[in-house]
């Protein structure tokens, strides 16, 4: 293995996807990861979008990973899980509240088996108050921590961030984080410890900003549409050809920029748009007159122009446009990967390490493939 | 108590939200964290609504640190950034498009100084590729990462995420860097560069949605929603407005999620649906959330009208779903705050000298034997920069001379 954490070894006993995909990211930083099937197998395994036969979120959520399967309330599935808490150096914990603990593998029982365990619980909204009983997935963390509130176009209703599932991966992204300080931790403690973190708390941090605003005003944010809420010009515009193009003035070396590609020079010198305090107070005023340019020319041509301006863009992606963008292809942040379930899309892992590089993704396991080799690598 | 990151020292030459954010998570756990500034400071001082004339962007991303103002475009200037990294462990900066190499703080030019250093580079396209050399905003992040198309009504005008995600992203991968490159430093004494690209990072979360859509045998499935729906505001409730899903029993199966929809048009009183040829072929199949589900919001609602969130919530967590209310901020952060805000323990009080008790938002993660704290507010431009100089063996005439020169502020 390489990857800055080789030798480390993670037990996934999650659900879905929050502490399953976490544990694969630690594959790919070089950790030996194993999966615990529970005999009620997976809620992605069979549902969703199929590919070879299995859903393919379980596939995007279980890569660079070993699979057993294992029923750890039989006395047989207990000895081998116990075992296993042994060989492990973190195990990552995201069923509902009290499930493992039930079945006699909740904190206090593992740090008896192994009291080097790292354990990370990550709940729904967290182990105690009114909500703690309540599971939760995406969705539902967005409209239960704010998230959701400020989304939405002038003068409308709020709305849910359909599809992307960003407070899952935020929530495994915690994880991830987490179990590395736990590690770090431990090479000066000489103990493991139980770290406790929940989805909401990670879609609450995402929102870190926007509270502030909050703290300061003490009133809901206005919806916006495209609007940033700091910095003016930074929204949509409309163009020629009615697609739409964001550009910001992050930063006042970007704000001549922008004057100077639409050809506004006189705007520079206007003092009602000289800081961006004052173009925030003055957007009124500011917006149409861009508007009033980009609408003159269409897409393509404001997308040549504002990269020879040196003027930060983006157009609104949908997939297709994501898989077919030069720099992504030119990267490799996606590409095509052969796998048991026919070609799929792989992703590299999101550091550039210099002296440890991450390992490749390798395509998830049917589960229960790898029991003979950890029975006998458990035996050792 | 022993500290996650004691003993390490990070320099900082981050700006705006996700380098700041990462710095001041590690700042959380222990570590010295000095904020090299320009002299001007760091933009971010200068957005969002003030408190007392300072910025709340800057207060809620920068406690737990040291602030040093320096003009790298100076050689003198430079030449403070590089004794400052003699006795440090972690280097971190965010200047766009090999800004950093290009003022002489780039990996080669600090690894010479200190030749095992955790150095983090934050960009918005990373240091390779057609886009190398472009500088990208929050917005424009998550408009190519595909965020954008989902949210607002298809062909309409955009909608962004409310929220800096992107940034917060970029935060929580080069935390992750950081954090291992140490981890590995601490075994072997070797440091190392950790590149992290704001667009790469955003792909990563947004991924596995991509690896579904990418040649699957059968398409469909969640029948969540997709980039053409309809914006998904949730169902009117006589208090507000709902989002919840009934297939939720977890390993279950399908039968188990099939008797809690029966279960659930029974207690709204829409029975007979169930004999319904147009709902056992897509309500059935819905999950609360998404085009089909949409279809039913109007049936859905008149029963939902004079019940209150609480009661619906409630009532789909006795039948085996879930979802929640979509809370405001003022629900859920103002005042003394919603209980379940209070309980996870996610937003601190702290005393700023400037503008008085702040609240801001605490290290998102829990640690029973090494907890982090919060030791300092956000502090103002170059409010430590003659002690850090001192530290570094900088006399007095020294330092009134770089001052004096405009160095140094």
């Amino acid at each position: 293995m390489s990857g800055p954490l080789a030798g480390i070894k993670i037990l996934d006993a999650g659900a879905f996807t929050v502490g399953p995909a976490a544990c694969s990211l630690l594959g790919l930083m070089g950790a030996e990861a194993i999966r615990i099937e529970p005999p009620t197998l997976d809620g992605l395994l069979f549902v969703g979008t199929i590919a070879g036969g299995t859903g393919t979120s379980y596939i995007s959520s279980h890569y660079n990973k070993k699979s057993i399967l294992l029923d750890l309330r039989d006395p047989k599935g207990k000895e081998i899980g116990t075992k296993l808490v042994k060989w492990a150096d973190v195990l990552v914990n995201n069923r509902r509240l009290g499930a493992l603990d039930r079945i006699g593998f909740g904190y206090k029982d593992l740090a008896k088996m192994n009291p080097r365990i790292i354990y990370i619980e990550s709940t729904s909204y967290g182990t105690t108050g009114p909500w703690s009983k309540y599971a939760a997935a995406d969705h539902f963390v967005q409209a239960a921590s704010g998230f959701a509130s400020i989304n939405g176009k002038e003068g409308g209703e709020a709305e849910i961030l359909r599809y992307a599932t960003n407070a899952d991966y935020t929530a495994t992204l915690i994880i991830l984080n987490a179990a590395i300080a736990g590690l770090i931790a431990r090479e000066k403690t000489g103990k493991g410890q139980r770290i406790d973190t929940s989805h909401l708390q990670g879609t609450i941090a995402v929102q870190t900003s926007r509270l502030a605003e909050f703290f300061v005003s003490g009133k809901n944010p206005a919806l916006m549409g495209s609007v940033s809420s700091r910095v003016a010009p930074s929204q949509a515009f409309r163009t020629q050809d009615n697609k739409y193009i964001n550009i910001s003035a992050d930063r006042e070396e970007y704000w001549a920029k922008i004057c100077k590609a639409l050809e506004l020079d006189a705007l520079m010198e206007d003092a009602r748009f000289s800081t961006n305090e004052k173009r925030m107070k003055n957007r009124k005023e500011l917006i149409p007159l861009i508007q009033e340019k980009v609408g003159d020319k269409p897409a393509y041509w404001w997308m040549l122009h504002f990269d020879r301006c040196g003027v930060p863009w983006g157009f609104n992606y949908d997939y297709v446009d994501l898989i077919r963008d030069p720099h992504i292809n030119e990267n490799k942040w996606l590409y095509d990967m052969d796998s048991s379930y026919g070609m799929l899309k792989g992703y590299p892992a999101p550091w550039e390490f210099s002296k440890t590089p991450t390992e490749e993704m390798t395509p998830t396991v049917k589960f229960d493939k790898d029991r003979d080799e950890i029975l006998e690598m458990l035996e050792k | 108590m022993t500290e996650v990151l004691g003993g390490i020292k990070v320099i900082d030459l981050s700006e705006e939200i996700s380098g700041p954010l990462c710095s001041m998570y590690l700042g959380d756990m222990g570590a010295e964290v000095i904020k090299v500034e320009s002299l001007e400071g760091d933009w971010a001082r200068q957005l969002g609504p003030k408190i007392k004339g300072e910025s709340s962007l800057f207060i809620c991303h920068n406690r737990n640190k040291k602030s040093i103002a320096v003009d790298l475009t100076k050689p003198e200037g430079r030449q403070v950034v590089y004794d400052l990294v003699k006795g440090a462990s972690v280097f971190i900066e965010s200047f766009d498009a090999g800004g950093a190499a290009r003022l002489g703080v780039g990996y080669e030019d600090i690894k010479r100084l200190n030749h095992n250093i955790v150095y983090c580079s934050i960009s918005s396209f990373g240091e390779t590729g057609c886009y190398k050399n472009r500088h990208a905003s929050e917005l424009e992040l998550q408009g190519l990462a595909g965020y954008i198309q989902f949210l607002g009504e298809p062909g309409e005008e955009p909608v962004r995420v409310g929220s800096d995600c992107v940034e917060a992203s970029t935060a929580f991968h080069a935390l992750s860097g950081i954090l291992a490159a140490l981890y590995y430093k601490g075994k072997t004494g070797v440091g190392q560069k950790v590149g992290i690209a704001k667009l790469r990072s955003m792909i990563q979360m947004g991924a596995h949605w991509i690896q579904a859509f990418c040649n699957p045998d059968t398409y469909g499935g969640w029948y969540l929603t997709g980039p053409y729906d309809h914006a998904e505001h949730g169902y009117k409730t006589k208090d507000g407005s709902i989002v919840f899903s009934v297939l939720a029993r977890a390993g279950k199966g399908i039968e188990a999620a099939l008797e809690s929809w029966v279960e659930f048009l029974k207690r709204v009183g829409l029975g007979e649906l169930l004999e319904d040829p147009w709902f056992k072929y897509k309500g059935l199949r819905a999950i609360g959330l998404g085009r089909d589900a949409q279809e039913m919001k109007g049936l859905f609602e008149t029963y939902f009208l004079d019940k209150t969130s609480e009661e619906m919530i409630t009532m789909i967590d006795e039948i085996g779903g879930m979802g929640s209310a979509i809370y405001d901020y003022e629900t859920l952060y103002g005042g003394a705050m919603h209980p379940q805000i209070q309980a996870v323990g996610a937003i601190k009080e702290m005393d700023h000298p400037v503008a008085g008790k702040v609240k801001v938002t605490a290290l998102p993660w829990i640690m029973s034997d090494t907890p982090s704290q919060i030791k300092s507010a956000a502090p103002a431009l170059g409010q430590n920069t003659d002690e850090i100089l001192t530290r570094i063996g900088y006399k007095e005439d020294r330092i009134k001379k770089l001052r004096k020169s405009k160095v140094v502020a």
